[in-house]
């Protein structure tokens, strides 16, 4: 179980930063910052704690993100089919508001659920399906 | 166009605004049906919705074809592994499931190794003199110059007078970029230079022992060693301005040198000159027989935390003109 959320984590900060080297040294810290979590809350859910622990260092860490200048190599170990073009993505990371781009990561390619990433950033469903439809919508003009 | 049951008032139609904030949940069929319906029914008609429907469903796509990456498993157990040591520790020996009266010993124990660790390593005896004892109320015992030729009887008047000042004058304060006053010496440089000053030591015991009122009968030799001397005078003189000059002549003649950081003879005002010297022992008979020309000579001896070399003194003269 605590793979899959390590496996999460480090797909998170990939996508987030488009920097394998970063999303390394990010994904390291924030699985630190997860097992604290779950030593502290052992009956949360996993789901619930990678949100937390991947929000604390991306905000904490957020400052050091440079966002348009990727460095995807696949030199670090993350692997992907040649076809996969990140173009729009890369723009999307560009340009898009803050917290509409970290909440589309948990909730389109980590798949988690509204409630889960809700109760991560202790707001409302409401609210993360407001910022998921915005970025939808934003990252559609890319694409 | 058909009316929606959105109000238990009235039926109303879905709003462009709202159908275009409902298109998320209509994506991901999260809607009820009326709902659905209603926003269904805006989307015929409004091509901006429409085309915003559209891109959220490319993006969606989109997502699904580069969410293709694969992390190798061998990155994973380098993330794994705990980029600090401490909670790799943690990790490894299964700290949180320990006991917790074990843990809270463990971490009482650390905090107590903290505690000591800190008390001894900080110099309490500075920071207690740097918080009780500010410096311009500190007790100086000795300054020892190490100048082998302190202790003889030497002719003063042949240093040069450039030399850095070693005592503070009472009537003035230090310039800005003036050279630093010498450093107090520790006491234990006093048991030092002991062997090198032997004689003449013995000389000025019984005399510290006299002016001492204080002074224990058990040990005389320590109790000289830490008293010093200063000898202060004010004469009045008449013509000082004239005078001064020959006054400040002789001291120097005699083997005086300034000791603080003005001049011998320094004018304060203009009526008053102002002598802070140190002075041959040996010649202060003399000397006070010449300033006796010019005023009754009467210089008091005080107690003074600074020691003098063996054989020289320090005096502090104010020179007045004399009110007919």
């Amino acid at each position: 179980m605590d793979e899959l959320a390590v496996r999460d984590i480090a797909l998170f900060f990939f996508f987030c930063l488009l920097d394998e080297e970063k999303a390394y040294d990010f994904s390291s810290r924030a699985v630190d910052e997860f097992y604290e979590l779950k030593r502290k809350h052992p009956t949360e859910k996993v789901q619930i704690l990678v949100v937390r622990a991947t929000y604390k260092i991306w905000k904490k860490l957020k400052s050091k993100i440079q966002r348009g200048r990727p460095q995807i190599t696949k030199q670090m170990g993350w692997t992907w089919p040649h076809d996969i073009n990140f173009g729009p993505w890369m723009e999307y990371q560009k340009n898009a508001i803050h917290d509409e781009f970290i909440v589309s990561i948990w909730a389109l390619f980590l798949k988690y659920s509204d409630d889960e990433i809700a109760n991560g950033l202790e707001m409302t469903p409401g609210t993360i399906r407001y910022r998921l439809g915005h970025a939808l919508k934003k990252l559609g003009t890319y694409v | 166009m058909m009316d929606t049951p959105l109000s238990p008032h009235k039926k109303r139609k879905v709003s462009k605004f709202l159908a275009h904030e409902m298109l998320y949940d209509y994506l991901m069929n999260r809607l009820d049906p009326e709902r659905k319906t209603a926003v269904e029914l805006e989307l015929k008609d409004d091509e901006e919705n429409q085309k915003t429907l559209s891109n959220m469903k490319k993006a969606l796509g989109y997502v699904e074809r580069i969410n293709r990456v694969e992390i190798d498993q061998e990155l994973l157990a380098e993330m794994n592994e705990s980029s600090s040591y401490i909670s790799s520790m943690l990790k490894k020996t299964q700290f949180e499931k320990w006991p917790s009266s074990v843990k809270w010993s463990i971490e009482a124990l650390v905090v107590l190794l903290g505690v000591i660790v800190f008390l001894v390593v900080v110099p309490w005896d500075q920071a207690l003199k740097m918080t009780l004892f500010p410096k311009d109320k500190e007790v100086i015992l000795a300054e020892i110059n190490r100048d082998p030729s302190v202790g003889k009887n030497i002719n003063l008047a042949q240093v040069e007078k450039t030399e850095v000042p070693q005592f503070q004058d009472d009537e003035k304060k230090a310039e800005p970029g003036a050279a630093p006053k010498a450093e107090p010496v520790a006491v234990a440089l006093i048991e030092k230079d002991k062997k090198i000053q032997t004689p003449a030591k013995k000389e000025i015991i019984p005399e510290v022992a006299e002016d001492s009122e204080k002074a224990s009968s058990d040990d005389p030799e320590k109790k000289a060693l830490s008293t010093g001397f200063l000898y202060r005078g004010q004469l009045d003189v008449t013509n000082v301005e004239m005078n001064s000059p020959k006054i400040t002549e002789k001291i120097i003649e005699l083997g005086g040198r300034k000791a603080g950081e003005v001049d011998i003879g320094w004018k304060k005002s203009d009526t008053t000159y102002y002598y802070h010297f140190t002075f041959p022992e040996a010649k202060y008979e003399e000397l006070v027989e010449f300033l006796s020309e010019y005023a009754t000579t009467e210089l008091t001896k005080e107690k003074h935390p600074r020691i003098m070399p063996d054989g020289i003194i320090r005096l502090i003269i104010t020179v007045d003109e004399k009110k007919q």
